[in-house]
């Protein structure tokens, strides 16, 4: 089913900026290999926390070499070229993100249908921008974080939002090697994406499917919490598809087997909800054709000067 | 691989789930969960360690009994077949494929039509060898460096690569500096060797530019970090990476190779690295260990030994007889490499040594490998020479 390609892909990139708020810009790309038609359907890749729209590379060749337009961009008060610093990053302004490039989504679309594709906490706070989307085609979520206050106690092996509600919540922390405000976990708390009972409830009104890949053996993103958030009350108005890794953890950039597994996954169900059927098969990069790719996309000062 | 029982118990109850579809997938080898999902595999108990050598030898000995023909010629030489692997005892019997072997032979596990990188030594004694990797061999290869680097050295979520060699274009097919150049998939990578130069005014600008809490990793050959030292030392003043706050991880590679004449104990250069860094503690600089025809990578824990994964299986050799030598023995140092899936990873090495299961003081329970020095060309002749010729002796006949 999967073809390992060890062919440069030809890609047409175009950089934009927007600015979801005055002075704040918003730095993406949208690309699309050469052979790939102009208006053919898009697939918005958000960063998830600590990543930016460069460490999207494997996950942008398999969707551009696979018939599709990849929409990225990084998230302000965040890594990247986009404004602020990742200390005030916050699902508020991750989410007005993503709604800003929606828009410009819309408008690039010429009559294609479009889906998201994200991972981890990426993909809790594009549940929640997205949740009522009528024009959505398919949320497709990597080991997307359900419940964040599970996550967060892996991560930081405490108890954050105890802590909260006790009101012993420190200033600031170090999720992951960054130093963050706890802004952000006050922020969630106040726009209910921090539990998983919002999960639920943002995934039961969403009218698109929504399929998931999910690690058997990952602490931050139990089984049993997505099949709860994902279909256990029955009262979901689309369709639900929870698909598991065995044996896997969460972090899948150390896993290229399990990457490849899920990253295929999203081609398959990116070309049945956008194309109508299954494809023959699926192109994959090499690691040499990867690395290449991935050189191909640095920024170069002269960008990163006019960003 | 088998559905978890309580995977399997979800999916035989699809009505608790309502409009849920929940489906295991499959596909993925036993090999790349002791490659990718293990916890600690450096403390694995030696049972279950000796257990999984055997399961993951067998069958990539397997494997390249059915594909790779000069293997097979080699197997029926020696009155091996993968089906004689029963115990662990029984590892010493693969036969193994001379290093030098690589350099006139085509060994490819079937047509080859699925290689992507035909990887090449430095060639310093000469011929060069040729290893033909799959996607698979150097998924599993790239894979691996990343998780032994995190067991081993402790690489973090976040970090930058300092690479005192060529980007991957440069490095082109020349294994040892294409490995280093792929750590920028890893992580951001800067490269410090640009047209063959060595750019040590860059090097130092980079780490002078570094933010305060962040985590580098210099990596590069010996001699460019014995030149950088003394760099840094006639350049003055004194370099301070461990008062500043980085975070700073050295890690040479590659041996001294053409420049052998000028080569360092390892503990002087730790020495004169930790001095020109400005690095407290020598176990900041650490070494690793691969050739070309090795798809696993060895990395000094804190305690400056090489510890093997649990999927390589390392010994040493008696020079004439190729028997496994008693723990912590000198002899021809040997690798049962499973990971590759391209070329058969069972290789007699060009180098003396010794493996050893006493007790390291880092706490970590593998074996580890001492590497002592290379083999001269008149001591190869007595064993490696032996194999090679029923290799080709077998294709003539064949």
């Amino acid at each position: 089913m999967m073809r390992i390609s060890n062919e440069a892909l030809d890609v047409a990139t175009q950089r934009f900026v927007l600015a979801p708020d005055p002075g704040e810009h918003v730095v993406g790309m949208l690309q699309r290999a050469e052979e790939t038609p102009p208006d053919a359907p898009i697939v918005i890749l958000p960063p998830t926390y600590g990543r930016s729209m460069r460490d999207y590379a494997a996950v942008s060749w398999f969707l551009l070499g696979n018939g599709f337009r990849v929409v990225r961009f990084d998230n302000r008060c965040h890594v990247g070229e986009s404004h602020g610093d990742i200390y005030d990053y916050s699902p508020r302004t991750a989410i007005a993100d993503l709604e800003a490039v929606v828009a410009f989504v819309r408008a690039q679309l010429a009559g294609a249908p479009w889906a998201l594709a994200a991972f981890s906490l990426g993909w809790r706070w594009a549940l929640r921008c997205l949740r009522d989307a009528r024009d959505l085609s398919l949320l497709f979520g990597i080991v997307g974080v359900v419940d964040m206050r599970t996550t967060l106690f892996h991560v930081m092996e405490d108890d954050w939002f105890a802590l909260h509600a006790e009101g012993r919540l420190p200033a600031e922390g170090h999720p992951l090697g960054y130093l963050v405000s706890s802004r952000f976990l006050v922020d969630s708390v106040e726009l209910g994406v921090h539990d998983l009972d919002g999960t639920r409830r943002d995934l039961e009104r969403c009218h698109f499917p929504a399929v998931q890949v999910i690690g058997e053996a990952d602490p931050w993103v139990p089984v049993m919490e997505v099949e709860e958030a994902f279909g256990r009350s029955g009262r979901h108005r689309g369709r639900r598809t929870v698909l598991v890794l065995p044996g896997v953890q969460h972090e899948l950039q150390k896993n290229p087997t399990a990457a490849a597994m899920a990253l295929e996954q999203m081609v398959i169900s990116c070309h049945e909800h956008l194309y109508g059927a299954a494809p023959d098969e699926v192109v994959a990069p090499s690691l040499p054709e990867l690395v290449r790719f991935k050189k191909s996309g640095r920024p170069t000062p002269a960008s990163a000067a006019a960003a | 691989m088998s559905a978890s029982p309580i995977v399997a118990e979800r999916l035989a109850a699809p009505a608790a789930t309502a409009r849920l579809h929940l489906r295991l997938l499959e596909g993925q080898e036993s090999i790349d969960h002791v490659l990718f999902n293990e916890g600690d595999v450096f403390r694995m108990a030696p049972a279950e360690r000796r257990r999984v050598s055997l399961q993951l030898v067998r069958e990539a000995a397997t494997r390249y009994h059915e594909l790779c023909a000069p293997y097979r010629r080699l197997c029926e030489a020696d009155g091996f077949s993968p089906a004689d692997l029963v115990t662990s005892d029984d590892l010493a019997r693969v036969p193994l494929v001379p290093a030098g072997a690589f350099k006139r032979h085509s060994l490819a596990c079937g047509d080859g039509r699925a290689v992507v990188k035909r990887c090449v030594s430095s060639g310093t004694q000469g011929t060069r060898s040729e290893v033909p990797r799959d996607n698979v061999t150097l998924e599993r290869f790239v894979g691996s460096v990343q998780s032994i680097a995190n067991d081993v050295v402790g690489l973090p979520f976040r970090g930058r690569v300092l690479n005192l060699g060529p980007d991957t274009d440069e490095a082109a097919d020349l294994w040892f500096a294409y490995v280093m150049s792929v750590l920028e998939l890893i992580y951001p990578a800067q490269h410090f060797v640009r047209g063959g130069v060595f750019d040590a005014a860059g090097l130092a600008a980079a780490l002078e530019a570094a933010e305060p809490d962040e985590r580098l990793l210099l990596v590069g050959p010996p001699p460019l970090f014995f030149r950088f030292a003394e760099y840094l030392q006639e350049r003055g003043p004194r370099f301070g990476l461990d008062s500043a706050g980085a975070d700073c991880v050295v890690v040479t590679a590659g041996g001294w190779k053409r420049a052998s004449a000028e080569a360092i104990e390892p503990c002087e250069l730790r020495a004169r690295l930790c001095e020109a860094l400005g690095l407290e503690e020598p176990a900041r600089v650490r070494d690793a260990f691969n050739m070309v025809e090795l798809n696993t990578v060895l990395i000094e824990c804190e305690a400056h030994r090489k510890h093997a994964p649990p999927w390589l299986v390392a010994t040493s050799r008696d020079p004439r007889s190729l028997a496994a030598l008693p723990d912590g023995e000198t002899g021809v140092l040997a690798y049962l490499d499973p990971t590759p899936t391209s070329y058969p990873g069972f290789v007699l090495s060009e180098d003396f040594g010794s493996v050893s299961e006493a007790p390291c003081p880092c706490g970590r329970t593998a074996p580890t490998v001492s590497i002592e020095r290379r083999i001269k060309r008149i001591e190869s002749r007595g064993c490696a020479l032996k194999m090679d010729h029923s290799i080709c002796v077998q294709k003539e006949a064949a």
